[in-house]
C-alpha cells in the first residue's frame, strides 16, 4: 500500500463517499458528454498525482480488464441489434466508463488499508453483519493464502520436480480444498480469540471519528468540482 | 474480593456431536498463585482455559473472584481473565502489531487517546516499540508469542491463562518468554506440555487426562511422581532430575546407533 502523499492521510469515510459519488456520476453521465468525462478523468488523476501513485502501475493493474471488456465489447457486435457507428460509441463509453469506476476504486485501494476500508463501512452504518462477513473474509483469505503456500512447498519437496502444470493445478485445488474443509475450526479458534478480548461485533480499534482539515479541504475540492462537472459543464 | 481467583465446580462441556470433553472438573487457584494445569494431547486443558473467561460455557459452576460467570457477567469477567492462545497465528488477526495489541483495549470502551497510550506503554514494556506497524504475519514465531501476549496483557488482566506458552519455541525464545511470565504479578493458569517451566513457574499443578483431574497437588510432589506422570503419558521433567540428582527413565528401548 502507498502511505504517502495525499490520499492516504484522508479519513476513509471520506475516500469511500467520494469514490462512490464519483463512480455514480460517470455512471449516469451519457456517453456523448466528453467535457463532464473529461472533469471525472481529471477528479481522478488530481488525487493520483497528488498521492505519488505510480500510473504505470496503475495501468498495470487494471490489465486484467482488457479481456473483460474485449468480451463485452465482442459481445456487442456479435448479438446487438444496433447500427454499426453506435455499436462503437456503445462499446467506447462502456469501456471508458469501466476504466474510470474501476480506477477510482482502485486508487481507493491502494490508499487505504483493507481494515480501514471495512472500519469506514461500518462507520457510514452498513449492516453489522456485512462489515463482520467482510473482516472475517479478508482475514481468512490471508491465513489461507500462507497455509496454501505451506502445504503447497511441502509437497513441492516430495515431487522432485517432476509434476507438470496440469497436475498442480489438480494439486493446488486439492489443497484449497482441504484447507477450506478445516476452516471451521481455525474459524472457530479465532473468533474465541476475538471474543476473549471483548469482542462483541464492532471493530472498536482505533481511528477518529471526526474529519480533520485535510479532510475538509479534499472533500470541498472534490464535490465542488464534481458537482460542477456533473451540474454546470 | 474473593481470596479465590478462579473456582469450577463440576465442569462438563462436550462440543457438539463429540463425546464428552470434559467430565466433572473441580479446581481453585488462589489469588496471586501460578496454577499449571498438565496433561497429554486431547486431555481437554485448552477447552477448560476457554470456560474460564466465558468463551465456552458448560454446566457446572465457573466463578472468577467469588463473581459467578453468566451471560450479564461474561464482559466483566472477560476484562478479568485474559487468555494467550497457543497458536498466536490464531489471536494476531488484525493487520499490524499495534492494532492487534489495542484490540483489546479499542472493546473495553475506552477513548482513543487512552487506548493508544496503553498500546503505546505496553509495547514499549515488552520490548516491541518498534514493531507497531509492522504486519503480524511478517513477525518471527517468538516475536508473535510476544505480541500476543501483549495483547492481552495490555488489557490488564487480574487472571492471566496461558495455552501452551512455550509451544514451538526456540531454546532462547522460550526462556526469555519463561522470564517474561516470572516478572508478570498476578494470578497465572498455565496449561502445558512444557514439565520444566511448570516446574519452574507454578507453585501448583492439576494433572488432567481424558476430561478429568487424575491428580493435583504441590507442583514439585505431582512433578516427581514418575509411575503418575507416565501413566498420563508424561515424564519427570528433566531439570527436577537433575535438581535432585535421580536418573532418567528409558522404558522405551530405543538407543542412538548403530
Amino acid at each position: 500500500m502507498n502511505r504517502q502523499g495525499l490520499l492516504p492521510g484522508l479519513d476513509p469515510r471520506l475516500k469511500l463517499v467520494a469514490c462512490s459519488a464519483l463512480a455514480l456520476a460517470v455512471s449516469l453521465t451519457p456517453v456523448r458528454d466528453h467535457a463532464r468525462f473529461a472533469a471525472y478523468l481529471a477528479l481522478l488523476i488530481v488525487p493520483v498525482a497528488l498521492s505519488r501513485l505510480s500510473p504505470l502501475g496503475m495501468l498495470k493493474r487494471m490489465l486484467w480488464l482488457v479481456p473483460l471488456l474485449a468480451f463485452l465489447i465482442l459481445s456487442l457486435f456479435l448479438f446487438g441489434d444496433v447500427p454499426a457507428p453506435r455499436k462503437y460509441a456503445v462499446g467506447g463509453g462502456v469501456a471508458l466508463k469501466t476504466v474510470l469506476v474501476y480506477g477510482c476504486f482502485l486508487m481507493m485501494t491502494l490508499t487505504t488499508e483493507t481494515i480501514d476500508i471495512i472500519r469506514a463501512l461500518e462507520r457510514l452504518k452498513l449492516p453489522k453483519v456485512f462489515t463482520s462477513l467482510l473482516f472475517f473474509a479478508v482475514r481468512y483469505l490471508r491465513v489461507l493464502s500462507r497455509e496454501v503456500g505451506a502445504l503447497r512447498r511441502a509437497a513441492e519437496s516430495r515431487s522432485f520436480g517432476k509434476r507438470g502444470r496440469l497436475k498442480e493445478i489438480g494439486l493446488l485445488t486439492r489443497v484449497m480444498l482441504l484447507q477450506f474443509m478445516g476452516s471451521l475450526d481455525r474459524s472457530q479458534r479465532i473468533h474465541a480469540a476475538m471474543l476473549s478480548r471483548g469482542y462483541d461485533g464492532r471493530l472498536g480499534a482505533p481511528g477518529g471519528s471526526r474529519l480533520r482539515r485535510a479532510d475538509v479541504v479534499f472533500g470541498l475540492a472534490f464535490f465542488g468540482g464534481l458537482a460542477l462537472a456533473a451540474v454546470i459543464l | 474480593m474473593s481470596e479465590k481467583a478462579i473456582t469450577i465446580e463440576d465442569l462438563f462441556y462436550s462440543y457438539p456431536g463429540e463425546d464428552a470433553c470434559l467430565r466433572g472438573i473441580s479446581f481453585s487457584v488462589d489469588r496471586g498463585e501460578t496454577f499449571g494445569l498438565i496433561g497429554p494431547n486431547g486431555a481437554g486443558k485448552s477447552t477448560l482455559l476457554l470456560h474460564m473467561n466465558g468463551v465456552l460455557r458448560g454446566e457446572g459452576r465457573v466463578e472468577v473472584f467469588g463473581r459467578p460467570l453468566r451471560k450479564d457477567t461474561v464482559r466483566l469477567i472477560r476484562k478479568q481473565v485474559g487468555i494467550v492462545f497457543q497458536d498466536p497465528n490464531d489471536q494476531l488477526f488484525m493487520p499490524t502489531v499495534f492494532e492487534n495489541v489495542a484490540f483489546g483495549p479499542a472493546n473495553m470502551d475506552l477513548d482513543r487517546a487512552e487506548v493508544e497510550l496503553r498500546t503505546g506503554r505496553m509495547l514499549e514494556a515488552m520490548g516491541l516499540s518498534g514493531y507497531a506497524d509492522r504486519s503480524a504475519d511478517k513477525l518471527s514465531l517468538g516475536e508473535k508469542k510476544k505480541v500476543s501476549l501483549a495483547s492481552v496483557l495490555v488489557m490488564e488482566p487480574d487472571v492471566l491463562a496461558l495455552d501452551e506458552p512455550t509451544a514451538n519455541l526456540d531454546p532462547g525464545g522460550r526462556r526469555t518468554l519463561i522470564q517474561l511470565l516470572r516478572s508478570i504479578p498476578g494470578t497465572k493458569v498455565i496449561a502445558t506440555h512444557d514439565l520444566d517451566m511448570a516446574f519452574e513457574l507454578c507453585t501448583r499443578i492439576a494433572l488432567m487426562d481424558q476430561g478429568t483431574i487424575v491428580a493435583a497437588g504441590a507442583a514439585g510432589d505431582i512433578l516427581a511422581d514418575g509411575d503418575l506422570l507416565e501413566k498420563h503419558s508424561l515424564e519427570v521433567p528433566l531439570s527436577l532430575l537433575i535438581a535432585t540428582g535421580a536418573p532418567p527413565r528409558t522404558n522405551s528401548g530405543w538407543r542412538p546407533g548403530p
